[in-house]
């Protein structure tokens, strides 16, 4: 009777092992340490926080304007360039938004973003790069172009890689953004 | 026992669906007709351009010292025509002639009620319908991107940017804006990363998506392997660079055996893709759809194409 169900107890153990490895994050006490290419992208950053968008707003040019976003932040987690608890309001050039980034209402990101031109336009610093997602859960979600950030290598391990805690992710970000 | 059999037969083609499912990603056409804005006869179609024509006016200024007007201009073209010489196409990219100005940081100010450029590279202006600006200083990428987006370390994201900025309610591309940074062009060996730049910049502007790459052959996270190189490298290679990789992105020399290499299943699968959207008995396109590995002719194109653009 057994053996009858071993094959789709099997499968039926992977499928749930998965899920719950892919979750698995370590305590507090982690470190995350940045590898040094990560340095120019905090060193070009005007802006670095973790926010959440409050507001996207299409502002309609005038005849002879080119067409910007307006992209209105709650500043969670402060970096560089903001204070912690700040409505920050910037401006982007639309035709960025055509070849990458967008943003939602409601979405909690982590940016690097150039400080502002001249004409009070920015944008992410390395694209897609410049913007990290935040879950619910309070962690630092990377998408394939940011696996580049390791962890503690003695702790590092290829069903971690993707999910850092958010806490210990700032604080490396503070320490790199300070040096 | 002949239903616990059914079971595991059902149980597993669903799994695997489930598992293969990301691998089947893949790029497709940038823009479809959505509900709204569009005719509703036109719901569902590819954006491509107008009876396959694009026409393109290039900056009366130069890109650089080693890219002047003239020279620029033939820069750009080279870059169009790897696209356009794919056999299966009917894609035209004509240079009709030059931008009324040499765009440059002067001309693209604030006032205060908005951002003002020239009104030729601006969306409406679909009478030039593809502006192609030659930022000879990095000054207007630093306008519109932010400060010190067009240094030179900014390079590897920001030598080429801009892509299509307006449609029709017919389902055709109407005007594209493309920036060359000339930061990124002072020297002959920036070139050929300058042109597979612009090349994947012009595939967006024809009306074509990009899709995920193997970017651990930068990142070395995980390690790459001998096919991520070998796929990468036949990606580029089909765009007839010879010596594309970045200077500061990428770690290990290429090895002679991935210069002599196979045709780029990758860029073969884009060539099928503007193929599909721009035949060459060119009418008007049909509804495309949608990529998977099922509608690839091989099993295999879906993820090495994701390894090749973008």
């Amino acid at each position: 009777m057994f053996i009858r169900f071993r094959i789709p107890i099997a499968l039926l153990a992977v499928v749930c092992w998965l899920p719950v490895r892919a979750v698995a994050v370590s305590g507090p006490q982690e470190t995350v340490q940045l590898p040094s290419s990560f340095r120019p992208l905090i060193q070009r950053s005007g802006y670095i926080f973790a926010g959440t968008v409050l507001a996207v707003e299409h502002v309609p040019p005038l005849p002879n304007e080119m067409p910007i976003v307006r992209v209105v932040f709650h500043i969670d987690e402060a970096i560089r360039g903001v204070q912690q608890g700040q409505t920050l309001t910037i401006r982007e050039w639309a035709g960025s938004w055509n070849s990458s980034q967008q943003y939602r209402r409601g979405e909690r990101v982590l940016l690097f973003l150039y400080p502002p031109s001249k004409l009070g336009l920015t944008s992410l610093v390395t694209g897609n790069s410049g913007q990290l997602e935040l879950n619910a859960r309070g962690e630092i979600l990377l998408n394939h172009n940011q696996a580049l950030i390791r962890r503690d290598e003695s702790r590092n391990s290829a069903g971690k890689r993707n999910r850092i805690p958010r806490a210990a992710f700032l604080e490396a970000l503070r320490r790199a953004a300070q040096e | 026992m002949t239903c616990a059999f059914k079971w595991h037969q059902a149980f597993l083609p669903s799994l695997l669906l489930i598992m293969l499912v990301p691998a089947a990603r893949a790029g497709g056409p940038r823009y479809v007709a959505g509900s709204t804005y569009f005719d509703s006869s036109v719901k569902g179609t590819p954006l491509t351009w107008a009876a396959g024509n694009v026409t393109y006016y290039t900056d009366q200024g130069d890109l650089s010292s080693i890219l002047p007007g003239p020279a620029a201009d033939a820069f750009v073209a080279d870059a169009f025509t790897r696209w356009m010489s794919i056999a299966t196409v009917a894609l035209s990219a004509t240079r009709a002639g030059q931008l009324a100005e040499d765009v440059s940081a002067a001309n693209v100010t604030v006032t205060a009620t908005g951002i003002t450029s020239p009104t030729d590279i601006l969306p409406s202006a679909i009478s030039f319908p593809v502006a192609i600006v030659y930022d000879a200083d990095g000054a207007v990428t630093n306008a519109l991107l932010g400060q010190g987006a067009g240094d030179p370390n900014a390079c590897f994201n920001n030598a080429v940017f801009g892509g299509i900025d307006n449609f029709s309610t017919d389902a055709h591309l109407l005007h594209a804006f493309v920036v060359l940074n000339g930061n990124c062009a002072q020297t002959p060996t920036q070139l050929p990363d300058l042109k597979y730049r612009l090349v994947r910049v012009l595939g967006r502007v024809l009306g074509l998506d990009a899709s995920p790459t193997n970017p651990n052959v930068f990142t070395r996270h995980p390690a790459p392997t001998s096919a991520d190189y070998a796929a990468w490298r036949s990606c580029i290679q089909s765009t007839l660079l010879t010596a594309c990789q970045s200077a500061s992105a990428t770690p290990t020399p290429i090895s002679p055996k991935w210069m002599t290499a196979r045709p780029s299943r990758g860029f073969i699968r884009s060539q099928q893709l503007i193929s599909k959207i721009s035949p060459p008995s060119f009418r008007s396109p049909t509804t495309l759809p949608a990529f998977t590995a099922a509608s690839s002719s091989s099993t295999q194109m879906p993820s090495l194409h994701s390894r090749c653009r973008e």
